[in-house]
């Protein structure tokens, strides 16, 4: 048997899996998405007409609205507290294995677990830690106006159509476990001469960051970036259990409207439309990293 | 990393006590996040230690506390009920539904040895319409404190105990607070997941048999990945074989499909496998390759010395025999890396099974515990908390022993960028 017909037979498994997972659904996803299709019948052929229809649903466009939202604080916050948690663990010398795994523990926990409990804190802890904060405000505002009517309360968080979204932002800010990991491999593997020689020039730690650190790790700011935005517009566990889209779907995301068209609705035609709309998105914006980043990457060797 | 180095430094005294205050500011700063980062952590276990009643007290408290009080002579756990507002008195009805039974009376009820006792009739408590003679048994003043036996939460014996759970009126200086960890709300956890019945057994329902279920598609799936996986990088690694590279691109590309983009489709290719409903959905198509997986230890099996393949081919073993006996052992690391991914991903899933699984029977932990979740209206927070430790715990334990593993995985999921 020669080499090529072996080299198949070993990749055969991941040939035929790859197809039949993914590579078929993508594209019968592409077909149901012209489609009038439920679980239940055939799928029919409508031209465009569930994309004209996505064009004037209102819920749609305060999905993809929230979801860039969502990702819009969520991906910058996310990055911004891995890299500075990681160049901390990274600037002591002692403890770095401790808190790395006590950054990292909040990923083991399963998303439901970590929903239940988030759910338990939004209801009654955060705002029982909040409570003097804000008394001792009014308190001092009393100062000023002794007849101060309206009190400060903290907000409700999950229940106030306001505060559910940042909510779950805050909420996946305890998650940045995993980035942070990657970034202090990375950070561990910038050659220390880099840093001595700064120190020569006289630079300060600021600056050592801003122009030694940050340039080295650039590759890894993306990658991370980019991960981070395909990450951001899929969320869905959390929602679906803490908010289900409430407060007056302040919370509802893409791809929970994508569920509910599929699985509760039945109109998987429709749902599979949504998912290229925001398939495409996710292209555009990684495109779009990449652009930006172009002439702000350093790569070493290359 | 710049401590490391005084000697380069000019002004050494003021400059290493800048960076002796640096260090500890920074150690300050980690220490403040660790805190934030393990409190919802320590705030699930608490809670999980704690009787109903203090799941939800303002302010919140971080130690589960048990009342002691005497009854009967005996020193026992009890549940505040209520503090006595008006002078009372405890009382025994001589006559009438309640008769011989220990009545608590506010002792204005109480009308030339006659009062309106209320009494248990179909599950409620009502008042009997004529007053009855009644015999004092103990005078309660305000200030006093109503205290029930503390029993658990829910368990088999609960239900025929309730009513002869004993109680008493004492005063606020016999009772002694003390921290107790009610560790009763595990097992009170596990009957009140399981489903009565004669059908049933320990382990046909609830979080045993979720368990099960959760284990059962986590092996078969790390099997299936580690297997699969071995195999298709080998090809990609050491094989030759037209349309490899473009294969491998699409393998890299793959990963970046968001999962709601093939979610519909796919669900429709299981249901003609007439899969849906059954466990295959979440396994079988592990067996078949996982595009990250194929990546990482592809990169892995490149690292290794090409010399012993080499001689192992010369020497006229077949590729198969390569893999098994060069490549595998040499690649132990990295397979031990990819079956722990797995491992947690299938006992993480929620998404997968709340597609695919329908009966209760077939409920993995994920899908059990937000059914119990949303089941009690998430009252019982401390059962809640009980049940997702218990989920969790075998995470951080199998974490806490492979962590190494665990970190040089992470740290090569960077590799592509």
């Amino acid at each position: 048997m020669n080499s090529g017909r072996k080299g198949l037979l070993f990749a055969l498994p991941w040939i035929v899996g790859l197809g039949l997972f993914t590579l078929y659904p993508l594209v019968a996803s592409i077909y149901y998405s012209f489609t009038h299709f439920s679980v239940l019948q055939a799928p029919k052929f409508i031209g465009i007409a569930n994309y004209t229809e996505m064009a004037t649903d209102g819920i749609f466009w305060l999905a993809l609205w929230n979801t860039f939202v969502y990702a819009g604080l969520s991906i910058p916050l996310g990055l911004v507290l891995s890299l500075a948690l990681a160049i901390l663990v990274n600037s002591v010398k002692r403890g770095q294995v401790l808190y790395s795994v006590i950054f990292y523990i909040p990923e083991l926990i399963p998303g439901v677990v970590a929903a239940i409990v988030w759910l338990f804190i939004f209801g009654g802890l955060l705002n029982g830690l909040l409570d003097p904060v804000f008394d001792a405000m009014n308190w001092v505002r009393r100062l000023f106006d002794p007849n101060l009517k309206e009190l400060w309360r903290p907000p409700v968080w999950l229940g106030s159509t306001t505060w559910a979204l940042p909510s779950l932002v805050l909420m996946g800010l305890w998650t940045v476990g995993q980035t942070a990991f990657i970034y202090l491999a990375k950070l561990q593997d910038v050659p220390q001469e880099l840093y001595e020689a700064a120190e020569i020039d006289g630079a300060t730690p600021w600056q050592k960051v801003w122009f030694v650190t940050l340039p080295m790790i650039s590759p890894i700011i993306l990658f991370n970036t980019i991960m981070s935005i395909i990450g951001a517009f899929q969320v869905f566990t959390q929602p679906y259990i803490m908010t289900n889209g409430g407060p007056d779907n302040a919370t509802m995301f893409v791809p929970q409207y994508i569920w509910e068209s599929a699985f509760v609705t039945m109109r998987m035609g429709y749902a599979c439309a949504m998912s290229w709309i925001l398939f495409l998105v996710i292209a555009v914006l990684t495109v779009l990293a990449f652009k930006i980043s172009k002439d702000r990457v350093y790569y070493a060797g290359r | 990393m710049a401590e490391a180095e005084p000697q380069l430094k000019g002004t050494e005294g003021r400059v290493t006590g800048g960076s002796v205050l640096r260090t500890g500011a920074a150690h300050l700063i980690l220490m403040a996040a660790a805190a934030a980062f393990l409190m919802p952590l320590l705030w699930m276990l608490v809670t999980s230690l704690k009787p109903l009643k203090q799941t939800m007290t303002i302010p919140p408290t971080w130690v589960p506390k048990a009342t002691y009080a005497k009854l009967d002579g005996n020193e026992v756990i009890v549940e505040k009920e209520k503090k006595i507002a008006e002078d009372s008195v405890i009382v025994i009805p001589q006559a009438g539904g309640a008769k011989g039974q220990r009545k608590l009376l506010e002792s204005s009820q109480i009308k030339e040895g006659r009062a309106l006792i209320r009494v248990a009739r179909g599950g409620r408590e009502v008042l009997e319409p004529d007053p009855v003679p009644v015999e004092i048994l103990k005078p309660v003043p305000k200030g006093c404190w109503l205290v029930k036996e503390w029993a658990p939460d829910f368990s088999s014996e609960r239900e025929k105990t309730k009513s002869e759970l004993r109680w008493d009126c004492v005063p606020e200086s016999d009772l002694r607070e003390e921290p107790h960890a009610f560790l009763a709300n595990y097992p009170s956890m596990l009957a009140r997941m399981r489903e009565t019945g004669a059908e049933h057994t320990w382990y046909s329902t609830g979080f045993v048999k979720y368990l099960i279920n959760t284990l059962w598609v986590c092996l078969l799936s790390v099997f299936g990945v580690v297997a699969s996986c071995t195999l298709v990088a080998y090809a990609f690694a050491f094989l030759e074989f037209p349309g490899r590279n473009w294969l491998f691109a699409l393998t890299l590309a793959v990963m970046m499909i968001p999962f709601p983009a093939t979610m519909v489709p796919r669900f429709d290719v299981f249901r003609e496998l007439g899969w849906v409903g059954t466990f295959k959905p979440l396994w079988v198509p592990m067996w078949f390759g996982a595009a990250f997986y194929i990546f990482l230890l592809r990169q892995f099996f490149l690292g290794l010395p090409k010399d012993l393949l080499d001689a192992a081919r010369i020497d006229g073993c077949s590729e198969l025999e390569i893999l098994w006996h060069v490549v595998v052992p040499l690649a132990r690391p990295a397979l031990a890396m990819v079956a722990l991914f797995q491992f947690l991903g299938s006992w993480k899933d929620f998404m997968g099974p709340l597609l695919y699984l329908q009966d209760r029977s077939q409920f993995t932990l994920s899908l059990g515990l937000q059914a119990f979740q949303s089941q009690q209206g998430g009252t019982p927070w401390h059962l809640s908390m009980a049940a997702g430790m218990m989920f969790s715990l075998p995470l951080l334990i199998l974490f806490l022993i492979a962590r190494k593993s665990f970190m040089q995985g992470i740290a090569m999921t960077g590799i592509k960028g």
